[in-house]
């Protein structure tokens, strides 16, 4: 049901709490027990539900490393790349096949990398 | 000094990019020059602003221990961060405008009409005033000292005309015709490339130019005009008879012959261009029947096959009838 608006629950009792009200001490097991709950509220996620985690800080982490292996990939095909163009005449990587690796470097580049992280 | 002697090497390796037949370091046409001025007045300017930006920063914040006024900041930054910056690029703005190189001038006579195949150039010589091509292939001649204009067209994919050392480059597009115009300032010989990317072998379609005083240039337009040379020798007879045989001519041209074809470059005077197969090999003989017998070795995915189960005795013949073709 509704709770915000005129479907607000009406407050029980004194409202709002007194300084007398607010000067009670709490039992110290009580408190842990809420310390305890609050925090396991917001805790990580364990095991394999690590990955059901919202918190856009870890999504945000995630998302950045991907796109750093994305460049690392890219950049694997750079260097292969550089090998065919090191010295002239050189076989190590035939015209079809260094057409492909350009592309790829592009696209993995651009879409993967510069897109997702900048 | 011998720490000296580990450098030069190294320095030379930097620097062998400054001269040469592809350098727009080295410049040999009009249009080239004024890009290579535009250049080195921004790489100057550019040094100037890096090392006195770099130099203020640290000053400011390294160096100098004495507080500054708000107003001394206020004039400094609005300065040198508003009004110095608006002066110096107008001033760039208006300087590079005014000496940017009409590339799309009109030409003074001669236009070169080119088609941009999969992977070599299709060449036709326009002069002024002429009602037929003189048709060639892979490799441009023009006169020294006169705007020669290029007409650029495609067969079907997007390449693009670069000669480093007369000019900029202008893109061929199929369907439509782009134009770019060279004045060549020197004679020499200057090798020019594709310079978009349109297939396996777009790194080997390569082209060579040579420019010539204007009357050397007559002179050879007129025997480029010319029909075949007469064979002579009984190799290259031999060569021609198999060039018939083995229906090179249905691809090839060779004008004065029964050879009429226009899928593959025109051959007539292939024996004087300075290289081969597009720019990629030296025009001897043995390189002649090399590519004829392993095109596909040499140039990937290229549309001439490879006759690589003729004859040794009639491969040398071809070549030297084909080599003869001056």
């Amino acid at each position: 049901m509704k709770y915000s608006g005129t479907n607000r629950p009406k407050p029980e009792g004194i409202w709002p709490p007194t300084e007398e009200m607010l000067d009670v001490p709490v039992d110290k097991a009580e408190q842990a027990k809420r310390e305890d709950r609050l925090r396991r509220a917001w805790d990580e996620p364990t095991g394999l539900a690590y990955w059901t985690a919202v918190n856009n800080d870890k999504v945000g982490a995630w998302y950045s490393l991907t796109a750093l292996f994305s460049m690392l990939c890219a950049g694997v095909l750079a260097l292969l790349m550089r090998v065919q163009l090191a010295v002239p005449d050189n076989q190590f990587l035939d015209a079809d096949r260094f057409n492909q690796f350009f592309t790829m470097h592009g696209s993995a580049m651009m879409f993967l990398f510069a897109v997702p992280m900048f | 000094m011998p720490q000296h002697r580990l450098f030069q090497p190294a320095i030379l390796l930097g620097l062998s990019g400054c001269v040469g037949r592809q350098s727009v370091l080295d410049p040999a046409g009009r249009d080239a020059s004024t890009l290579l001025t535009l250049f080195v007045v921004m790489l100057v300017g550019l040094i100037v602003l890096w090392v006195g930006i770099n130099g203020m920063m640290l000053f400011f914040n390294t160096l100098s221990t004495r507080r500054y006024e708000e107003a001394t900041a206020r004039k400094l930054i609005i300065g040198g961060g508003i009004v110095f910056p608006t002066l110096v690029i107008a001033a760039l703005l208006v300087w590079g405008l005014s000496i940017m190189p009409n590339q799309r001038a009109p030409g003074d006579g001669l236009r070169i009409k080119v088609i941009g195949e999969q992977w070599w150039w299709r060449v036709e010589y326009w002069p002024a005033g002429a009602n037929a091509p003189i048709i060639a292939a892979n490799e441009f001649r023009m006169p020294v000292g006169t705007r020669t204009q290029f007409d650029l067209t495609s067969a079907y994919v997007i390449h693009s005309f670069w000669i480093p050392a007369l000019g900029g480059q202008m893109d061929m597009f199929p369907g439509r015709e782009t134009m770019i115009s060279l004045e060549p300032l020197e004679a020499g010989v200057y090798r020019g490339q594709c310079a978009e990317f349109c297939g396996a072998s777009h790194a080997l379609m390569v082209f060579e130019v040579v420019t010539m005083e204007p009357d050397d240039f007559d002179a050879w337009l007129t025997k480029e005009a010319a029909p075949a040379v007469a064979t002579t020798g009984a190799q290259a007879q031999h060569g021609s008879e198999v060039f018939l045989r083995e229906g090179c001519g249905a691809c090839h041209a060779v004008r004065g012959t029964q050879a009429i074809g226009q899928v593959g470059p025109d051959l007539t005077h292939v024996g004087s261009r300075e290289s081969l197969g597009a720019g990629i090999l030296e025009p001897t003989i043995e390189n002649i029947a090399e590519w004829i017998a392993h095109t596909d070795d040499l140039k990937p995915e290229v549309e001439m096959p490879a006759y690589d189960d003729m004859p040794n005795d009639e491969l040398l013949a071809l070549a030297t009838y084909l080599r003869g073709l001056k």
